[in-house]
């Protein structure tokens, strides 16, 4: 820890955020800040970091015996190879296996075209739409302060 | 005396424990022994489990906040009616949990980082609390935490824990710790800083 | 904030009453964390992912909640009650509401 740190003093727009996040600030300056996190990524991603570490903190209870031992299996390298292994060989089988009945079903000559592109159609949607609501996840993670709570 | 830090027979909420406590001292200073027992009843759930996230140990906090009440009673004829109650109680609180950690060998003190209040060079005095979990990767949210909220100094756990565990708005902790709105939000905000340095990647996404 | 389930706060008297402040949240886990839970429908023992998912749920509730009745003006929520109902399979569902008031 470098001992001459000096911590620079907040700035008014940190403070405001810190406010915001505490539910500190009147209903007008409330509304003002309301309409500012809307508009600048900057500023509401300040407020919710303040959410994250204000729910992280409030939420931090005691330690229960069986957390000990939760934790150490974790860190266990057996384990975490174990699970590693466990999720690759199903991801992968189970992706392998879509993959080959769309194929089967794709060469399948007794059944006509149609049938087929709409397969193809229904499961190309669902993907795009997988890879929509994934996007939306991800860029809403940020600003979701309730991912760290443990019970 | 309940059991459990947390019961509170006699605990005032937030907007009316200043003024009644400054009160009741006023009446303890006058010679009234039933008054010292409704404030003993009224401050020490809050201050146990204040003490308790300065000292880290239970049965610690309530020894010494017992001693701070003993203290209080001992100066009671020093004590100034104009003055409020909680400020200095929080100070000798303070100070008795100070000293029982340099007793300990739990201190280790560093430089003055700049702040903007004027406070003593006791309030970067850091406590070395022993923890069983020492901060490893795979360990749960909370002991992370408590382990982060271990290693800061006491003036920022105090604050953090009047704020995040007693709930008090900033108005309730100005009054609590004698100190104007804008270093309660100045130390917040500084106390925080350093509990989101310690947390690192954990308040990541 | 104070926030407590009684319908009184000890020590202090209820101002202005606001009416009814409530917040809600439905979240889910990701798939990976639903197929560990269903296997420990094979072993037992708690399943950690559905408690923490409980959790962020309820305090997402409950921070609603709080931001409701802050928006009316109140600065205290009495009468507190939590209630969960059934919408989705492997989603915790949290309702939580009170009475917003203001006090003295």
């Amino acid at each position: 820890m470098n001992e001459n740190k000096i911590n620079p003093e907040p700035t008014e727009d940190e403070l405001l955020a810190m406010a915001y996040a505490d539910g500190e600030l009147e209903p007008e300056a409330r509304r003002e800040a309301a309409k500012r996190i809307a508009e600048e990524d900057a500023f509401a991603l300040r407020v919710a970091h303040y959410q994250r570490l204000d729910v992280t903190t409030r939420t931090a209870i005691s330690h229960e015996p069986q957390d000990t031992a939760r934790a150490e299996l974790s860190r266990e390298p057996l384990q975490r190879a174990t699970i590693s292994l466990g999720w690759m060989s199903a991801t992968v089988g189970f992706i392998a296996f879509y993959a080959w009945v769309f194929y089967e079903i794709l060469q399948n000559e007794e059944m006509s075209g149609a049938p087929k592109v709409f397969l193809l159609c229904a499961a190309g949607g669902l993907f795009l739409l997988f890879l929509s609501v994934l996007r939306g996840r991800l860029r809403e993670l940020p600003y979701d302060p309730y991912t760290d709570i443990e019970r | 005396m309940a059991d459990s830090l947390n019961e509170a027979p006699g605990e005032a909420y937030g907007g009316e424990m200043p003024a009644l406590t400054t009160q009741l001292m006023g009446q303890v200073k006058a010679g009234d022994e039933g008054a010292f027992d409704q404030l003993v009843s009224t401050v020490t759930p809050r201050g146990n489990r204040v003490a308790h996230t300065l000292v880290g140990s239970r049965e610690d906090a309530r020894d010494l906040v017992q001693e701070s009440l003993t203290k209080i009673y001992a100066a009671r004829e020093s004590y100034r009616q104009e003055a409020p109650f909680l400020p200095w109680f929080h100070r000798i609180l303070r100070n008795t949990c100070v000293s029982f950690l340099r007793k300990k060998g739990r201190v280790r003190t560093r430089s003055l980082s700049s702040t903007v209040d004027n406070d003593g060079a006791d309030w970067e005095i850091e406590a070395k609390a022993p923890t069983p979990v020492e901060q490893a990767e795979s360990v749960d949210t909370s002991t992370r935490v408590r382990a982060a909220l271990d290693t800061l100094p006491l003036k920022h756990r105090e604050i953090l824990s009047l704020r995040h565990f007693e709930e008090l708005s900033y108005s309730e902790i100005s009054l609590h710790l004698g100190i104007p709105e804008g270093t309660v939000m100045s130390r917040l905000y500084h106390a925080r800083q350093r509990l989101s340095e310690r947390l690192g990647d954990l308040l990541e996404p | 904030m104070i926030v407590t389930t009684s319908d009184n706060v000890h020590g202090r008297e209820i101002q202005e009453s606001f009416g009814i402040c409530r917040g809600s949240a439905i979240r889910a886990r990701h798939m990976g964390k639903d197929i560990l839970a269903g296997l420990k429908n094979i072993v037992g023992g708690e399943m950690h992912e559905y408690s923490k998912l409980l959790a962020e749920t309820r305090e997402q509730a409950l921070d609603r909640m709080m931001e409701d009745a802050r928006s009316k003006g109140a600065d205290a929520v009495v009468a507190v009650r939590y209630a969960s109902t059934s919408i989705s399979q492997g989603a915790a569902e949290f309702l939580a509401y009170g009475t917003a008031v203001k006090l003295s």
